[in-house]
């Protein structure tokens, strides 16, 4: 089940990014990971179960634009938002946006794992299973 | 201190009544060896009156009774070894004391300093009162006694009386009041050129004294008068122009001695023309009048003198107190103190001068002090925990100037003691007081007698200056301080600012660390585990585990205590470490953080932590002002650049700018643009940047904009 689920890991910073994607292909994930929103938006859709990692603040579009960019696509992706510091406002935001899951950094790889397999799970009752 | 209010011990005041009696003695055997005989019993020169006024005007009035007891068994017993009658003796005795009393009171009622004959008005008054009142008053009773006694005619033995004391008197009592003087040492050691001179007309006296009265048949200069006395004048001259009213009475005495000794043996100037009682009071009114003009005159140009010695001693000092409060405006008190100390040790000839400060805690701590190298007790020997007494004194704002180790009552052992273990000759140790306040102490000492001429009010002069250089010291130390607290208060608070930003900046690593972990742990559960993957985990947690402690340790110097230690720094460096800091921040704010750095290293000389924090603030003040710009508006630039012989970084950004007028008031405290700020940050720059001798200012920029620019000297001109 879990060998055709994609994650797709949006974050600036290299050494968060390579370690995410070692820790999620070491789980058995495929993993696809962008230094930038806008290398993600370019990327084509995903055709399986998946979820999205991104983090809040990065340099040009942010985890809410995306976000926003997303919603505005309908495009039935689930979202996990991380960041250092999630204050009120942005939570509220995002939870309007129907985010699946906030993680605060640093979190937990359990956590972690636990979020992507909600956010896969919702991926999955959204998209008809495969012939 | 005039010997007058001094008080006398009893050691003191027998080897004076022992001085007195063995003077007496010589005086009366002067006046037997050098009289008139036989008829006459008065001699040219009779000195016992004369010594008991020296001896009145040197004792205090209340032991003038011990002078006339040891007088009058010294004047029995050679008087009474001859065949005078004890009437006459007595008569003589009595006259002497008279005439010393008359001299004694009308000297002391004319003249401010009894002993001094150093002005024109203190020799008129010894003149007046001593050498001619006196004997003039008590001769009457004398010559009462003696033209009765012995048939005598009245005003002829008056006369010779009196002028052989106006003869004794002038020439005696300067003298004795020279000798008493340099005893007592208040005579400035002379140079050996000087004694040499004295020595020369010591002689030349003698010689011309001799010639005049000694050498009837001498070849005579033609053309002059039958005596060729006057050839005493030059020398006369010699004596007031060059030493004094002591001098000319010497040589006064020497030429009665010898003109007495002379007469004696028949050789007189008059003789051939004149009897030998008139020939005798001819050379007395001759030697009398010859010399108290010039006595007069001598006591005139010591006044002079005094006066242009005591104007130049004002102008030296003057200079001193110049050059020591310009010295204190011009170099940090490090090296102003210690050159000033040395200069006023030099300029007191003291052999030691500390300056001790009396600190919050209330103990007097020594700051700084000089010794001259003598091998004499250093510093410690000086510390104000040995003066107890005199220090408890200086707290309460009194100077206390010790000549003596009597200076000290007997309460103050310990001052006592420790005086005495440094062997110390004097010391003065005055209270420096700002604001009516005592702030510490100068303290001078002298090891050696002193030699220096100086006086009490020159060294609360001095300690007036260093009273408010200190004063102003400790007002700058105070305001370092405070301005280190402020600083350390903006720190922190720029720091709580910054928190998000470097909360972000640690847990990146963290999380990059644990994910790798968890990464690796996973893969060698499945069995799926490669070395050379593992290695690459291993070497990224190591990496992530360099990036937190980076940052850990950034921050620990930003907030780290800064004190005053400068070095040579990097102007470059410097933007490269509070960029790295800012970095994440710049990021999270989508602040466009660009620098342009200056090629080669810019060296400065200053506090790494005091100016990061300074470009910290500027920048993050730049990020500030773009904040709320659209995102490719917010560009912030930071650039390094050498002009001149200073080292400029200017940093510019895109916001708003400031509002007119605000450019240099944003540098005042409490003055702030921002509607959280606390208005400190730039005031806090401005003061470190010129403690650094830099500066910092502000202007819009033509384009929109505010541009900062920092300026401190480069490192080759600070140093």
């Amino acid at each position: 089940m879990s060998d055709t689920s994609t994650v797709f890991i949006i974050d600036d910073d290299s050494s968060v990014r390579r370690s995410l994607g070692r820790l999620l292909a070491s789980v058995g994930y495929d993993v696809i990971a962008c230094a930038s929103a806008e290398e993600f938006l370019a990327l084509p859709h995903e055709t399986g179960p998946a979820c999205l990692v991104t983090d809040i603040r990065m340099p040009g579009m942010t985890g809410l634009d995306l976000l926003d960019a997303i919603r505005r696509a309908a495009r039935p992706l689930p979202i996990i938002l991380s960041s250092g510091d999630i204050d009120s406002m942005t939570s509220a935001a995002a939870e309007a946006s129907g985010v699946v899951r906030f993680l605060t950094k640093p979190f937990t790889v359990q956590d972690l794992l636990a979020a992507i397999e909600d956010a896969l799970r919702v991926s999955r009752a959204a998209i008809p299973a495969p012939r | 201190m005039t010997p007058a209010s001094a008080r006398w011990r009893p050691t003191q005041l027998t080897l004076a009544a022992g001085t007195v009696g063995l003077a007496y003695y010589a005086g009366v055997q002067i006046a037997a060896a050098l009289a008139f005989p036989p008829v006459y019993m008065i001699s040219v020169l009779s000195p016992p009156s004369a010594i008991l006024t020296a001896a009145f005007l040197l004792l205090p009035m209340r032991h003038w009774w011990l002078c006339v007891a040891v007088a009058l068994p010294v004047h029995w017993l050679p008087e009474s070894g001859t065949d005078q009658p004890v009437l006459l003796a007595l008569a003589a005795f009595g006259a002497s004391c008279l005439e010393g009393l008359i001299a004694a009171c009308g000297v002391r009622l004319l003249n401010d300093e009894p002993t001094k004959l150093d002005s024109f008005r203190r020799v008129a008054a010894f003149i007046g009162a001593a050498a001619f009142a006196a004997p003039a008053l008590s001769s009457f009773a004398h010559a009462a006694v003696v033209s009765n006694a012995l048939a005598q005619p009245y005003w002829q033995v008056w006369g010779l009386r009196t002028f052989s004391s106006v003869l004794a008197q002038l020439s005696v009592v300067p003298v004795i009041l020279l000798v008493a003087d340099v005893v007592r040492g208040g005579v400035r050691p002379a140079s050996s050129a000087r004694w040499l001179e004295a020595c020369l007309f010591g002689l030349c006296v003698v010689v011309a004294a001799l010639w005049v009265f000694g050498e009837p048949n001498m070849p005579r200069i033609p053309a002059i008068p039958p005596t060729p006395s006057m050839l005493l004048l030059p020398f006369y001259f010699w004596a007031a122009v060059r030493f004094g009213v002591g001098a000319i009475s010497g040589a006064l005495l020497i030429t009665a001695v010898v003109a007495s000794y002379e007469a004696h043996l028949g050789n007189r100037p008059f003789s051939s023309v004149l009897a030998p009682a008139e020939s005798l009071l001819a050379i007395q009114v001759y030697l009398a009048v010859m010399s108290v003009p010039l006595m007069c005159v001598a006591g005139l140009l010591q006044e002079r003198r005094e006066l242009v010695s005591d104007l130049s001693a004002r102008l030296a000092f003057r200079r001193l107190l110049k050059d020591i409060s310009g010295r204190f405006v011009e170099q940090p008190a490090d090296t102003a103190f210690p050159a000033s100390l040395r200069q006023l040790g030099e300029y007191f000839d003291a052999d030691y001068v500390g300056v001790q400060n009396l600190g919050d805690t209330g103990a007097l701590r020594v700051e700084w002090q000089w010794h001259r190298n003598h091998g004499h007790p250093t510093e410690d020997a000086h510390c104000p925990q040995r003066y107890p007494w005199t220090y408890a004194r200086v707290r309460e704002g009194q100077a206390v100037i010790v000549s003596s180790i009597e200076a000290f009552p007997a309460r103050a052992t310990l001052d006592r003691e420790s005086f005495r273990a440094a062997r110390t000759h004097a010391a003065a140790v005055l209270p420096l007081l700002a604001a009516g306040r005592v702030e510490g102490a100068l303290a001078v000492v002298w090891a050696r007698p002193r030699t220096a001429s100086w006086n009490e009010e020159q060294l609360a002069f001095a300690a007036e200056v260093i009273a408010s250089a200190l004063a102003r010291r400790s007002a700058e130390l105070a305001l370092q301080r405070g301005r280190q607290k402020i600083a350390a208060m903006a720190r922190l608070s720029i720091m709580g600012e910054l928190t998000a930003s470097l909360a972000h900046q640690i847990n990146q690593p963290l999380t990059g660390i644990s994910n790798n972990a968890e990464a690796g742990r996973r893969f060698i559960d499945s069995g799926r585990a490669t070395l050379p993957q593992l290695r690459e985990i291993l070497v990224d947690i190591l990496e992530d585990n360099q990036r937190a402690a980076g940052v850990i340790r950034r921050v620990r110097d930003i907030l780290g205590r800064s004190e005053w230690s400068p070095r040579e720094l990097d102007a470059n460096t410097l933007v490269q470490e509070v960029a790295d800091l800012l970095a994440s921040d710049a990021v999270l704010r989508n602040v466009s953080l660009a620098w342009a750095l200056a090629p080669g290293p810019l060296p400065v000389h200053g506090n790494r932590v005091d100016l990061e924090q300074v470009v910290l603030n500027v920048v993050s003040n730049a990020m500030d002002a773009v904040a709320d710009k659209p995102i490719p508006e917010r560009q912030v630039t930071i650039e390094t650049r050498s002009a001149d012989r200073d080292v400029e970084l200017v940093i510019r950004d895109r916001g708003e700018g400031f509002p007119a007028g605000f450019e240099e008031r944003i540098f005042e405290p409490f003055v702030t643009t921002k509607p959280h700020g606390t208005g400190m940050g730039l005031a806090v720059a401005r003061s470190v940047l010129e403690n650094h001798g830099g500066s910092i200012c502000a202007a819009n920029h033509p384009e929109g904009g505010a541009v900062v620019t920092i300026t401190l000297p480069a490192a080759s001109r600070a140093a």
